[in-house]
């Protein structure tokens, strides 16, 4: 574990898309909120954003992060721009850590677990944002892409920003319901885990659990349905979820 | 809170309607019941089981957002798990609003989601 202090400056949310599917036409300026806390729901995104996804299938923009040093360095490329950084549409500005360094990797901020997918890549619409060339100039240094692994608040101002160490194990509960009980034979269940593996590569340690399993049956990590596929993250519960029938 | 979501493995005990504002003007029950016949075999009751925190954060979820799409007032959700013997309810719901429509519409389309996505089981 490598932990970091950072500061997380300001935090910004929008209902609707601004740049997104308008290629060749106007800007949508739909209102961009500024805001001191947010929730980020795991395996989905930040209540009242536009990218909160009700889907199983865990989108890779749930939430995006901006550094604060790009922010300043443009405004000092731009001094007659007026703008501030809400502009970039990202919804975390932060200072105090590389973004990039973060790809690929399961870090937490606040007990917040978040995987760092992809550099969130400048646009053309950066030019009309913030000035003429800014597009370039942000080249490699657009923001980064993640996915909410643990949901929790978070809070403006000074945060302790914790790398996971992706090949550690830990300990991990499995529960299994009704058919997959019977299946798995085992209703609860501690298995060790790392968090680059997948639901599959985890379960694959228990004896009597199977590929075929995936196919007919949900996964829930932490209480929220998620990918069979997609790596686990340091968790604290996944739960094998067979066709409901309450009611 | 605008949602009373709850499961337990006692027979439930339907709480006291409480009318949120003096604009109430429908409330629509609706109870879940164990039958006789499941499958075409005559049984003596079911047993439900849950993952009890997943369950009552899905429940709560899908209600407040139905809650809100049929521009209604209140809903109460009931689950009851462990062995139900036949004929008594697996499942109480109440749902306030202005309107009757509204209040059905949404009671409807709440137990349509909770048998898609809620994890509950029932085995006789």
């Amino acid at each position: 574990m490598n932990t970091s202090t950072v500061t997380l400056k300001d935090f910004y949310i929008s209902s609707d898309h601004d740049f997104r599917g308008q290629h060749g036409k106007p800007r949508n300026n739909n209102a961009i909120e500024k805001l001191h806390k947010i929730e980020c729901v795991e395996g989905k995104g930040i209540i009242g954003d536009r990218y909160f996804k009700q889907e199983e299938e865990a989108s890779k923009r749930q939430i995006t992060f901006f550094d604060l040093a790009i922010f300043q360095e443009l405004k000092k490329n731009y001094p007659d721009s007026n703008f501030d950084s809400s502009v970039f549409r990202r919804n975390i500005v932060i200072e105090g850590i590389d973004l990039n360094s973060l790809i690929n990797h399961f870090f937490t901020i606040a007990n917040v677990q978040f995987y760092g997918v992809e550099e969130c890549s400048p646009c053309y619409w950066m030019d009309q944002a913030v000035g003429p060339g800014a597009e370039d100039l942000m080249q490699g240094k657009g923001g980064l892409r993640c996915k909410i692994v643990t949901g929790g608040k978070l809070t403006t101002g000074i945060a302790e920003l914790t790398q996971i160490d992706s090949n550690e194990s830990y300990p991990l509960k499995v529960y299994a319901f009704s058919s997959s009980a019977k299946e798995l034979g085992f209703k609860e269940t501690t298995i060790m885990a790392k968090p680059n593996l997948s639901p599959i590569e985890v379960l694959s340690q228990i004896e009597t659990f199977t590929v075929d399993q995936s196919q007919k049956y949900r996964i829930a990590i932490n209480e929220s349905f998620s990918s069979w596929t997609d790596q686990i993250g340091h968790v604290k519960e996944i739960a094998i979820i067979p066709p409901v029938s309450g009611g | 809170m605008n949602t009373n979501i709850e499961i337990t493995d006692k027979i439930i005990i339907e709480p006291k309607l409480e009318l949120p504002t003096r604009d109430t003007g429908a409330t629509v029950e609706f109870r879940g019941i164990v039958r006789e016949t499941e499958d075409e075999n005559c049984i003596q009751g079911l047993d439900y089981e849950a993952y009890k925190d997943m369950a009552i954060a899905k429940m709560t979820t899908i209600l407040s957002d139905l809650l809100v799409k049929h521009d209604c007032l209140t809903g109460v959700v009931i689950h009851r798990v462990g062995f139900i013997p036949v004929g008594e309810s697996a499942l109480y719901m109440r749902i306030t609003s202005s309107h009757r429509k509204e209040a059905f519409s949404c009671c409807s389309e709440f137990i349509d989601e909770l048998k898609k996505d809620v994890p509950i089981w029932k085995a006789n």
